[in-house]
């Protein structure tokens, strides 16, 4: 009896342990969330199941004993159980937690705009800048489409915020351009000095910016060169303002990239009349080349260097000459980058440059002549650890610059020489660290001290940044921090000489939220920013028309002033297929008592509304990629003496159309691309605001004329070729 | 550019075969348990006789358990990586779920260049898996992912010229570029019989070893026979 009772057990234990088990549950996250896609199973074996959308899971399986469970998910910590497969069912709830982030999940976005190739969510690509209607190829241009910018149509720089041309640095691998633009009169449009072909990624901040950044009271441009040439090709483009040539050889570990242009607007000018008596059309001539070597493991130097030469004679408006006063210019500028980066040991990595410029210009207004010479040396050294410790890093860095100015000021040929300028050292150090708190929550501080010889003085700038990642793509983030500058150069001249002379210091106070979903993207940025230590001056007496040397003792860091307001920032790239448009919109409130300013006044540069409406369509049937701006600044101010009070007057609206057409295609399959674009086409007459005669008339009233475009449009036509031998022609994608 | 790839995609998913998989090669499997080779073998059949995304992204997870019964073995790792970029080509998600999955393929490969897998394969995977990042968002990746292709395809080269997927990847990058730019069916001809010629030669080192890729050749090769092929294959 005994016996057959312990068989019939065993076989049933046997029966058991034979049967499949079941297993199910469901995996949620620690907010309750259900976890698709999560991979359920016994380790080592085969079986298990993926979680549904509802973050179900069932399986059976034919093992038996005790085995681990194991869950995991991208993103997630893997989570293992032990589990006794016995027939039974089993059900689970499964709770797993979030991997923490790393540095670098979440980018604080308060402040600033990134263009780049290298990650898809950026608000503009690098491609951008060559595509946009209106911008004609230049950095500036394009930026200028952003909220935040103020379009000064007669000086064609950026203008930030409330801010003036000069409180906008920009950086070039790190290493501050000490000239960022062309040389140009009044009235004659500047552009950038770099063909944005060199730029694998452009930083543009107007506001809010990390403590790496010195010397900017209102923006910063962080232009990221790009490392070793990938392939080897040679570019020629014929356009209708001149000549350009390109070669690039890609080596093993290094490449080299030479450039030679010339533009002369003459031709150009001879066919489509303009307004200004131009004596000498615009010309320039310049080169570069670039080196690129690989160094070690991962070290890589990169070496440019670029020269220039400019000249231009013209006739601005001007109410106290007939026909306009002569103006003529001559530039040479000479620049050299060189920067060296390598990781080092325990996580700490080097990036280290020294940029030398140099900048002599020869301006004749009428009789007088001007002679400027500018040179300067600037380097710099950065570490920065990733791996500082689980959640935050550090980054310290040590900058230095040596600037030498010089202007001599002849009032004709025959007059006695009157020789200014000034020798400035100015050293930086700054530390900043950015620590995660959560996984939403990542904030960036730092702090930057700097000195100047010149000026006798230091100052410390604390800068503070947070963000908060609200869900999947957005984002709130707030910016707060203190910016100084060095007076400029010409309010140097003279002001070195009142040991009173401070600093220029700027606060920003910033909120942004942002959403990027699919291809859109939506910014919303409010800032206030305050401006004290302004340098001002008293307006110089005049021994008939010609001024007096100003009193270096009427130099005062006395002015103050604020900015406040909204930029809008929207951008679809889904909505329509091949349509990709962007509207900005910025509106700023902003007065300030600076220079000569009698009293706080509306600067002459900024409008209070600003929009700018860009769209791009590819047309893949046509190879053609179309493209328009508009753009659109609200009315500026300018001092008119025959009215009572002060920068009282106002000028009409900006507005301009400009549309522009790349169409591609081969020769002798190398490819081709055919550029047209055009400014202002409906043909709207801008002013920029007055130009008075220094007395008034007869009469008691002070004459005055418009200040305008050169031309109501600029056409633009030319032809680009890539002869790359390894890599055929691609027409079907839009060009870069 | 983003059509062709997906047709290419769906050309390499639909078609692919595991035929050359199942021709006798007895080499002594790594320790693993007794039927893993088998499991293995079913799993990876199963991935390449699908093209829907749901049922790859499974056969991805079961790849991945695959991973843990033998975590010596570089080849669950290898066909997880090529499960979840066959279904990102065929899913129909945005960019950004198609850039997260390619990173999970991303990091699976990586996980097989560590177990020291044939260098040669997961260097042909990973142009694969540029192809696929450049079909995300063409316009401003085609630059940077195009000489990533063909860098690493030539990488794989150098390794193992006899490789017969770097030729099949190579020919279908020629196969979409247009004809009258230096692309298109007659230049990709040569590329897809060498191969051909390779395929021929060739014999996995295992019977799981990757083999994928002749019957989407085959069916390449066999449209330019058609009338209503290419205008140049028909005059011939």
């Amino acid at each position: 009896m005994k016996l057959p009772l312990l068989l019939l057990l065993l076989l049933t234990a046997l029966r058991l342990a034979a049967q499949p088990t079941t297993l199910s549950g469901t995996v949620r996250d620690a907010a309750g969330q259900p976890l698709p896609g999560a991979n359920v199973f016994l380790k080592t074996t085969f079986d298990g199941a993926t979680a549904d959308s509802l973050g179900r899971f069932r399986f059976t399986t034919r093992q038996t004993g005790a085995l681990p469970l194991l869950v995991t998910l991208m993103g997630y910590q893997p989570q293992e159980q032990p589990v006794v497969l016995d027939g039974q069912p089993h059900r689970f709830t499964l709770t797993l937690k979030e991997v923490r982030n790393q540095l670098g999940d979440v980018t604080i976005t308060a402040g600033a705009f990134e263009a780049s190739d290298e990650k898809r969510s950026t608000v503009l690509t690098a491609r951008d800048i060559v595509t946009t209607a209106g911008a004609l190829a230049d950095v500036n241009g394009a930026l200028n489409t952003l909220p935040g910018t103020s379009r000064v149509g007669e000086e064609g720089k950026l203008f930030v915020r409330g801010g003036a041309a000069g409180e906008t640095r920009q950086y070039l691998d790190g290493l501050p351009l000490q000239s960022p633009y062309s040389a140009s009169v009044a009235g004659v449009p500047a552009r950038g000095r770099f063909s944005p072909n060199l730029f694998r990624g452009t930083v543009f901040s107007t506001g809010g910016y990390s403590a790496e950044y010195g010397q900017a009271l209102s923006a910063v441009v962080g232009l990221n060169s790009y490392d070793l040439a990938p392939e080897t090709q040679t570019g020629i483009s014929l356009l209708s303002v001149g000549l350009s040539l390109s070669h690039q050889q890609r080596l093993a570990r290094s490449s080299v990239a030479v450039t030679g242009d010339y533009t002369n607007l003459q031709p150009y000018y001879g066919v489509v009349p303009q307004r200004f008596g131009w004596t000498t059309a615009p010309q320039a001539a310049g080169g570069s080349v670039a080196l690129r070597r690989q160094v070690g493991r991962a070290g890589l130097v990169k070496v440019y260097g670029a020269a220039t030469r400019a000249a231009l004679t013209l006739r601005q408006p001007d109410p106290g000459f007939d026909g306009g006063r002569p103006v003529a210019l001559r530039n040479g500028n000479q620049y050299l980058n060189a920067t060296f980066r390598s990781p080092l040991r325990r996580g700490w990595s080097l990036q280290t440059g020294l940029a030398g410029t140099g900048d002599e210009q020869h301006i004749r207004p009428d009789v007088q002549r001007v002679h400027e010479l500018e040179q300067s040396l600037a380097g710099r050294a950065v570490l920065t650890n990733d791996s500082a410790g689980a959640y935050w890093n550090l980054k310290l860095g040590a900058e230095g610059l040596r600037q030498r100015y010089r202007q001599q000021y002849q009032a004709e040929a025959a007059a006695p020489v009157l020789r200014s300028g000034f020798d400035e050292t100015r050293v930086a150090a700054f530390a900043e660290s950015e620590v995660a708190f959560s996984n939403e929550l990542v904030a960036r501080a730092g702090g930057r001290a700097e000195y100047s010889r010149v000026l006798g003085r230091w100052n410390a700038a604390p800068r503070l940044a947070l963000a908060y990642q609200l869900g999947e793509g957005t984002q709130l983030s707030g910016a707060w921090g203190y910016f100084y500058q060095t007076p400029a150069n010409d309010l140097l001249r003279f002001g070195q000489y009142n040991r009173a002379l401070r600093f220029e210091r700027a606060a920003h106070y910033l909120v942004t939220y942002q959403r990027i979903q699919q291809d859109r993207t939506l910014r919303l940025e409010a800032y206030y920013k305050d401006y004290a230590q302004l340098t001002r001056y008293a307006a110089p007496a005049l021994t008939g028309d010609v001024p007096l040397p100003p009193d270096p003792a009427s130099y005062q860091s006395t002015g103050r002033g604020h900015a406040r307001g909204v930029d809008v920032f929207w951008r679809d790239k889904q909505t329509v297929k091949n349509l990709d448009y962007w509207v900005s919109y910025g509106l700023v409130d902003t007065r300030r008592q600076q220079r000569q300013d009698p009293v706080p006044a509306v600067p002459t540069f900024a409008s209070r509304h600003n929009l700018a409406v860009v769209g791009k369509y590819w047309v893949s049937r046509l190879h053609t990629l179309v493209g328009g701006t508009f753009s659109y600044g609200s009315p500026r101010r300018y001092h008119d003496p025959n009215q009572a009070g002060y920068n009282q007057g106002r000028t009409p609206g900006f507005q301009d159309l400009s549309l522009n057409l790349s169409y591609l295609t081969s020769i002798r399959r190398n490819l081709t691309i055919v550029h047209v674009s055009c400014s202002n086409v409906l043909g709207r007459d801008n002013v920029f605001g007055y130009r008075y005669a220094p007395a008034p008339d007869a009469t008691g009233h002070y004459p005055g004329v418009a200040l305008t475009p050169s031309a109501p449009r600029m056409l633009f036509v030319g032809l680009l070729i890539s002869i790359n031998k390894k890599r055929p022609a691609d027409t079907e994608t839009a060009p870069e | 550019m983003k059509t062709p790839l997906l047709i290419l995609a769906l050309a390499a998913a639909t078609l692919s075969t595991a035929a050359a998989q199942t021709q006798t090669a007895p080499t002594p499997a790594p320790a693993a348990p007794a039927g893993y080779q088998e499991m293995l073998g079913a799993t990876i059949q199963e991935v390449m006789s699908t093209g829907d995304a749901a049922v790859l992204k499974e056969l991805a997870g079961k790849l991945e358990r695959a991973a843990t019964v033998a975590p010596q073995d570089w080849l669950p790792r290898y066909y997880q990586s090529y499960a979840l970029l066959i279904a990102t080509f065929q899913g129909k998600e945005d960019g950004d779920v198609k850039d997260r999955q390619l990173d999970q393929a991303e990091a699976a490969l990586q996980q097989a260049r560590r177990l020291r897998g044939d260098e040669s394969e997961l260097l042909v995977l990973q142009a694969y898996i540029y192809q696929a990042r450049l079909g995300v968002a063409p316009v401003t990746r085609s630059m940077q992912y195009a000489g990533k292709v063909n860098e690493a395809l030539a990488d794989a080269r150098k390794l193992n010229p006899a490789n017969p997927r770097i030729y099949l990847v190579q020919g279908n990058n020629l196969y979409f570029t247009p004809k009258m730019f230096g692309g298109g069916a007659e230049v990709a001809r040569p590329v897809y019989e060498e191969a051909k010629a390779r395929f021929a030669a060739f014999r996995p080192a295992t019977p799981n070893a990757p083999g994928w890729g002749e019957r989407q050749l085959l069916g390449r090769l066999a449209a330019y026979q058609q009338p209503a092929g290419p205008p140049q294959a028909a005059s011939k």
